[in-house]
């Protein structure tokens, strides 16, 4: 669903990213494990069509997004680290926008929302302006707007982040589904634990470069997968 | 730790003038000097044209022997200059400010956060009323000499006044803070504000030449009655006799309003920091949504964004309303090409190309376009990660431009047609040429933004006012009107009839749209995607 061939990203004279492949097949959740300024989130905007990057190429469902972008993009939905969102905008006006971008049927679309907006208990607050909402609630509208063409690759930078215990809950159960049904999903986290139990597989960058990838048993063995990232952090 | 804030809010005050908000790149060197001989310009304009005013009314009223009625209104136009630009200003430091959240959480009294707060505005207050009380004093010492008692107590005053406007200022801030609480579109009525003020501000402007000569006829009536007024005939009498009595009651009537409003606000201020700035809450139901293309939900977010900015709004479609009140000028005027011919008969032969070129020029001040990418900020990634080519990203901000701008280019257009008596060439290019000037206007915006975008913005103030793309659009515009007027009545007056040149100067604005559109549509993309 998404290859990662050879991305190389420079910021000046620092490489970002160095020489990164990876690979993520349908039904998977796929962690991305990393340091503070690792390499994660440059990677993940790359594979968005949000960043251009300087060698390599990554490719969606076997296009590429460097020569296909649209196409790339009507088949993934971005989940950001921070929900900055039209604040001048309410709710259900975003989330009408983003059904329009990606042409959703109007029954669909009513279906969906009410469908993840009654499940991340937010239906109640769609007419207020985006403005309003705490840090939890623009996550979650961020959540909805991500699945409401269904795409088949999700990809998410920290995406736990200000969600509540509960709405934590509903998305790994929603990223479960998501990947039951065929689709993939590539995210990063801080959260090992999380990581260690919704993953099936793994990729732990270093400094740009990834350092070990595979599948949870491959990567963590008979460790729990905090000391294998604290040891590979101290080598 | 008070003299860390007060320095933090005079930073933050200057920086907001002369510099845009902290970046690790080099603002660049152009932008600086553009903006630089902006405000150079506007500080001269405003010196002359108050010299100008003090200087019609000092000899006529001091030598009636009214010289505390020119201080009098001096202090007037002072006090009503400052309101006027820094009563939302006020309102913002005041009741809306982002960061009190974090300063409050510091180890900080709160009345040290509101005295710098109240000491950066008066700071500001001077400086707008320099603007006018200097010419004040010089008109003054052009005319009579200057006493050590006199200047000193013209400084005292100067020093004084700002308590006056910020009294007045905060008590409107409050006013105004309470009402928003209690509505929910807060942009209709903060704009609606902000037109009164404007409005009244034009009106009284355009009334000035009656008042002044009301002034200059009638002293001892204006006079008798301003003695009621007691701070402010105090306040000229303190100045031009020296009377120390009268200052003193003038600093009464300045400082114990000032010292009760502080006191109010000292008193309340964690509370009015602290409390959530109230809305009306309405539960969504669920119901049919409407569906629409990707171009027309573009263009619809684009429109959103705009009329939910009265910073906005007040700020890059002025010209909207200038025009329309052009349009109404010419039904209630009738022939405005008569009323040209009568006082400028050199221009008798060009007055219906001068109205047309005045619609022009009014349509060139829009700047709806300019800061569009800038504006996009922080939320950058949305437009970028969606299925939508850039080029129509870029091109829904043209076409945000285009309906807002048009609908009052084509009325005042067809004002013309109908109050004017116009060749059919005329016809031709009152309806053509201002249509273009606004699409040339819309296109410039997107293209110059495009390359001088500014997205590190914490206030949208930052890419609206003060960004490199505004000011490039904004003189571009305004030259692309002026330039070729100028031109034609220099070197091309004798070779070519005004038709003519009115026609080829409408080709060569089409065909530079066309470029820009061009340009949009097959780099368009690229560019975009590049951006952040």
């Amino acid at each position: 669903m998404l290859r990662i061939e050879h991305l190389t990203k420079k910021y000046g004279d620092k490489t970002a990213v160095d020489n990164l492949s990876l690979h993520i097949q349908k039904g998977m959740i796929y962690g991305f494990i990393g340091h503070n300024g690792a390499g994660k989130t440059t990677t993940i905007k790359a594979c968005c069509g949000i960043l251009q990057f300087d060698e390599g190429d990554i490719y969606i469902d076997g296009d590429s997004i460097k020569s296909e972008p649209l196409i790339c993009k009507s088949k993934i939905a971005y989940i950001p680290d921070n929900p900055y969102l039209y604040e001048f905008l309410s709710g259900i006006n975003y989330l009408n926008f983003i059904a329009d971008i990606f042409a959703v049927p109007q029954t669909e679309r009513e279906e969906r929302i009410k469908k993840y907006s009654d499940l991340l208990q937010l239906t109640d607050d769609l007419a207020q302006p985006i403005s309003t909402y705490s840090h939890g609630m623009k996550q979650k509208l961020v959540i909805i707007s991500a699945l409401i063409h269904e795409p088949k690759l999700l990809i998410m930078d920290e995406p736990f982040v200000g969600l509540d215990p509960k709405a934590t809950h509903q998305l790994k159960t929603l990223m479960r589904n998501i990947c039951d049904n065929g689709g993939a999903i590539f995210f990063s986290t801080h959260v090992l634990e999380v990581a260690e139990k919704l993953c099936d597989e793994v990729a732990i960058i270093k400094n740009g470069k990834l350092v070990i990838s595979g599948s949870m048993e491959e990567v963590k063995g008979n460790d729990s997968l905090e000391d294998v990232f604290l040891e590979l952090e101290v080598d | 730790m008070l003299k860390a804030l007060i320095k933090t809010r005079l930073l933050a005050l200057f920086s907001s003038f002369f510099k845009g908000p902290k970046s690790k790149k080099k603002r660049n060197k152009v932008v600086t000097i553009l903006i630089g001989l902006l405000a150079l310009y506007i500080i001269a304009s405003l010196l002359m044209a108050f010299f100008g005013l003090f200087y019609s009314i000092c000899e006529p009223v001091c030598n009636s022997g009214y010289a505390w009625l020119y201080f009098s209104m001096a202090s007037i136009v002072a006090i009503a200059f400052s309101l006027l630009i820094s009563i939302f200003f006020t309102k913002a430091q005041l009741f809306d400010a982002q960061d009190n959240d974090l300063l409050l959480s510091m180890p900080i009294p709160p009345k040290y956060i509101l005295f710098s707060r109240f000491f950066m505005l008066i700071v500001f207050n001077y400086i707008i009323e320099l603007l006018i009380l200097a010419p004040a004093g010089v008109v003054y010492l052009m005319y009579y000499p200057a006493t050590v008692i006199g200047t000193i107590f013209f400084i005292l005053v100067f020093l004084l006044l700002p308590l006056i406007t910020q009294t007045l200022s905060c008590i409107f801030g409050w006013l105004l803070a309470i009402i928003e609480t209690r509505v929910r579109n807060k942009t209709f009525i903060s704009t609606g504000f902000s037109l009164i003020f404007l409005a009244t501000y034009f009106y009284f402007s355009s009334k000035m030449n009656e008042y002044h000569q009301a002034l200059i006829n009638n002293v001892d009536t204006i006079g008798l009655k301003m003695k009621s007024i007691l701070p402010i005939y105090h306040l000229g009498l303190a100045i031009a006799e020296k009377n120390t009595l009268s200052l003193l009651i003038f600093l009464l009537f300045a400082a114990i309003p000032f010292a009760i409003v502080y006191s109010i606000l000292s008193y309340s201020f964690v509370t009015i920091s602290t409390t959530k700035k109230g809305y009306r809450r309405i539960k969504y139901t669920h119901q049919p949504l409407k569906a629409g293309s990707a171009k027309s939900a573009l263009l619809k977010k684009e429109l959103r964004l705009f009329f939910s900015s009265t910073t906005y709004i007040m700020n890059a479609s002025l010209g909207v309303i200038f025009t329309l009140a052009f349009a109404v000028a010419l039904f209630i005027y009738g022939d405005l090409p008569n009323l040209i011919a009568q006082n400028m008969p050199q221009l008798a032969q060009y007055s219906n190309v001068l109205v047309i070129i005045s619609i022009c020029f009014l349509a060139s001040t829009n700047i709806i376009s300019a800061p569009s990418i800038s504006l996009e900020g922080k939320r950058l990634w949305i437009s970028q990660s969606l299925p939508i080519d850039g080029s129509d990203v870029l091109l829904a901000k043209v076409k945000m431009h285009l309906v807002i701008c048009l609908p009052s280019v084509l009325i005042a257009s067809l004002a013309c047609i109908i109050t004017m008596n116009l060749s059919l060439i005329q016809i031709f290019v009152v309806l053509i040429l201002p249509t273009m000037i606004v699409i040339f206007s819309a296109l410039l915006g997107v293209v110059v933004n495009m390359h001088f975008p500014k997205f590190d913005w914490v206030n949208e103030t930052v890419p609206i006012k003060q960004s490199m793309s505004t000011v490039i659009t904004m003189f571009t515009s305004m030259a692309v009107v002026l330039l070729p007027t100028v031109l034609y009545s220099a070197a091309l007056a004798q070779t070519l009839t005004i038709e003519l040149f009115m026609i080829i100067y409408t080709i060569v604005i089409i065909a530079l749209c066309l470029l820009m559109y061009r340009y949009l549509k097959t780099k368009g993309s690229i560019i975009f995607a590049s951006l952040g």
